[in-house]
């Protein structure tokens, strides 16, 4: 490949002597052109699925069925809109049921469940991932929910239930703590503090089991008996973090005070 | 041969033309590289400029603490130190999230980041003390005295540290890629001369226990509520199997997953379920001191819902008796899309201890304990005397503002955010279609706290 690189620029003069050679090199550098065409196509399908897997909740209106409006039906019964049987099919009760939740969430009350009615159910309608968005007032939990959560999903959505509940406990455990700052978003953006914070991990979409632990975690629920510290002993380099007194184990990560 | 050579030279674009598509993906790239380098290096300055910021800000911030500690120490008029001290306190919480946003290593500032902390809440207290007409004890004059050296001492290095910033073209910015060559230069000169210096100082400032969230004793706290004998991981498993809410007919076994040595020390066992019955994966921490259910986990996924809020409730209060617990009383439930989390506190001659609090977790879908926090009851549950109140129920009535609906008063003790413990009146009211809690001392009739019912989206905390 270097040598048939090199010819390029010689051609000029040693088109006679590499005249074989040369022929030898077109059909590379067709290859090569080819290659890089071909690269390209799959760069902008590649982009292209990434862009068409993310898609959309379908639009429910009268008349729609499917297990999207099993789930807007249960959603709904659950917290009281919708009083008939979570059937699939789209009829009065649920237009009515969805009108009233539209009114009482300040959405036009036109019976369409749309991307905005959607995202007050706490669906999103970009990734299928579950969002919680209502709030009491201008004050609600939710913004603590979705910042644990995603630290978690950053730090350790490989780690079983428990120590996933036990990252968020530790957060929690920091804010209360005099060493560290006192808020949840100041804790986890302390620079140097989380790696899932340097590597932009934190901003991945926080997965369900994320979200559990972080509301057990804000519960109460604290599998780390008051650390403030973890690491994985494989990973970690720092003598430092090494002298703190251990609590507890809990999958990859050592918890300490 | 000759001809073909014409042709060749005359078409010589023609058959180089690769070398020229190659030449200008060389400009393209050394183009794009170009604007990728100024934007990093925009980037970084923007990065940098807030980190001064943060820096030049923290700075200010620890110098008014040091003068308004000064001012405080010299006045003898409460109004103007009350006026003082909150402010030390404010500027004390500022100084402390500045430093936090700085890219220096965590062991490096834990000290300096702890003494700031304790500062602003230290002032807090004492600004408090003084509004409830209390005067500073000499005891709290000489903490203030030592807290405005090591203020004193602080902003003094820092300026010394702001100086050798200048004139040696430190980068905060580069501070964040740790193992570089480059931090590597710059590391010392924070490490070495600067926040190790403050961090070994300031270790030698005497424990500073007052009665803020923040002082000493909190992190000291003992478990009041576990007692008891010493036991076995063997007698561990066997209570864990006991407590637990298994399903009938499945086949468990208990294996111990090792111990936890915070603040209460532990034996982890984790119960399995035989395979393919249920997909229960349940972990329970036991007492090593007497056996007490600490922390309870089944983590299984919940499908479907077919409990509502107040069968969820039954179903904690009948496990909570089955299984031997303390007697308690539901003072409130949070139903989310599967679960339910129903808190129960301790109860004296009908007074709420809501210090000794189990919250106990029932999944909705086959009304199965799956989770139980003890760790509060834990920590706190002693044998109390009772105050006899000196402020009636008819005088807290009268106290209570007009607006609010009042819906019930009862007897509570409930713990400070300094974990302190006082005996209140509990009024339940309403303003604005908004639910609030209030707090009134039974022996003075202050006003100790308040608190708001907020609705989330899982369903409305209720009681």
């Amino acid at each position: 490949m270097f040598h048939s690189l090199r010819k390029i620029f010689l051609t000029g003069k040693s088109a006679r002597q590499t005249d074989q050679l040369t022929r030898r090199f077109r059909l590379t550098q067709r290859q090569i052109i080819l290659g890089v065409l071909t690269l390209l196509l799959i760069c902008g399908l590649q982009a292209y699925r990434a862009e068409m897997a993310v898609g959309q909740r379908a639009t429910l209106y009268w008349g729609s069925t499917g297990s999207d409006v099993r789930l807007l039906q249960s959603k709904l019964s659950n917290w009281g809109y919708y009083k008939g049987n979570i059937d699939g099919v789209f009829g009065p009760d649920t237009a009515r049921a969805v009108r009233e939740f539209q009114r009482k969430n300040g959405l036009v009350a036109d019976g369409i469940v749309g991307p905005a009615t959607w995202a007050a159910l706490g669906y999103s309608t970009t990734s299928g991932v579950q969002t919680v968005s209502v709030s009491s007032k201008g004050v609600s939990q939710s913004d603590d929910v979705e910042l644990l959560a995603r630290a978690i999903t950053g730090e350790a959505r490989g780690e079983s239930y428990i120590g996933q509940v036990a990252v968020a406990a530790v957060i929690l455990n920091r804010v209360e703590d005099p060493r560290f700052p006192n808020t949840i978003a100041g804790v986890i953006y302390q620079p140097g503090a989380f790696t899932a914070v340097a590597d932009g991990q934190i901003n991945l979409q926080p997965t369900e089991s994320a979200r559990r632990a972080a509301i057990d975690a804000l519960n109460g629920w604290d599998p780390t008996y008051g650390s403030v510290y973890y690491y994985n002993p494989a990973k970690a380099t720092s003598a430092w973090i090494w002298s703190r007194p251990r609590t507890i184990t809990i999958g990859r990560h050592v918890f300490a005070n | 041969m000759r001809l073909n050579d014409l042709s060749l030279k005359d078409h010589w674009l023609k058959r180089n033309w690769p070398a020229f598509v190659l030449t200008i993906i060389l400009l393209g790239t050394f183009v794009w590289g170009l604007t990728q380098y100024r934007a990093k290096t925009q980037l970084n300055t923007f990065v940098e400029n807030s980190y001064q910021r943060s820096f030049y800000e923290m700075i200010q911030n620890i110098e008014n603490v040091e003068v308004l500690l000064a001012k405080g120490l010299v006045s003898n008029s409460p109004r103007q130190s009350i006026v003082l001290f909150s402010n030390v306190w404010r500027e004390a919480y500022s100084a402390q999230e500045k430093l936090s946003q700085l890219p220096i290593a965590h062991e490096l500032i834990e000290r300096t980041s702890k003494f700031l902390n304790q500062i602003g809440d230290f002032s807090f207290t004492l600004a408090r003390q003084l509004a409830d007409k209390q005067d500073l004890s000499a005891e709290q004059r000489n903490s203030l005295q030592s807290l405005q050296k090591e203020a004193d001492f602080l902003s003094t290095e820092l300026h010394a540290l702001r100086n050798s910033i200048g004139t040696n073209q430190f980068a905060w910015a580069d501070m964040r890629q740790t193992g570089t060559a480059k931090f590597r230069e710059v590391a010392p000169q924070l490490s070495e001369v600067s926040f190790q210096k403050i961090n070994t100082q300031i270790e030698g400032t005497p424990t500073l226990i007052y009665d803020g969230p923040f002082s000493d004793h909190i992190s000291q706290m003992k478990p009041l509520g576990v007692t008891g004998e010493a036991i076995s991981a063997e007698e561990a498993a066997r209570i864990a199997m006991e407590k637990a809410d298994l399903l009938p007919n499945v086949h468990y076994t208990p294996t111990q997953m090792g111990t936890g040595e915070g603040t209460i020390p532990v034996y982890r066992i984790q119960i399995t379920p035989a395979q393919g019955q249920t997909k229960d994966q349940i972990i329970m921490d036991i007492s090593q001191t007497g056996g007490h259910v600490v922390t309870y986990l089944n983590s299984r996924p919940v499908e479907g819902v077919s409990l509502n809020g107040v069968q969820a409730q039954e179903k904690a209060i009948n496990y909570l008796k089955k299984k031997g617990f303390p007697e308690l009383k539901v003072t409130y439930a949070q139903v989310d899309d599967s679960s339910a989390t129903i808190a129960f506190a301790g109860v004296l001659d009908g007074v709420i201890l809501y210090p000794d609090q189990i919250k106990v977790k029932v999944a909705l879908d086959n009304g199965q304990i799956i989770g139980v926090d003890a760790l509060g009851y834990l920590m706190s549950h002693h044998p109390r005397q009772l105050d006899k109140p000196r402020v009636s129920e008819d005088e807290v009535r009268t106290q209570v503002a007009d607006h609010l609906n009042i819906e019930h008063i009862r007897q509570a003790i409930i713990p400070l955010e300094t974990r302190r413990e006082v005996q209140c009146w509990e009024v339940k009211g309403n303003w604005q279609e908004e639910e609030f809690y209030l707090y009134y001392n039974v022996l003075d009739g202050n006003e100790e706290k308040i608190l708001k019912v907020i609705k989330t989206p899982q369903g409305p905390l209720t009681v």
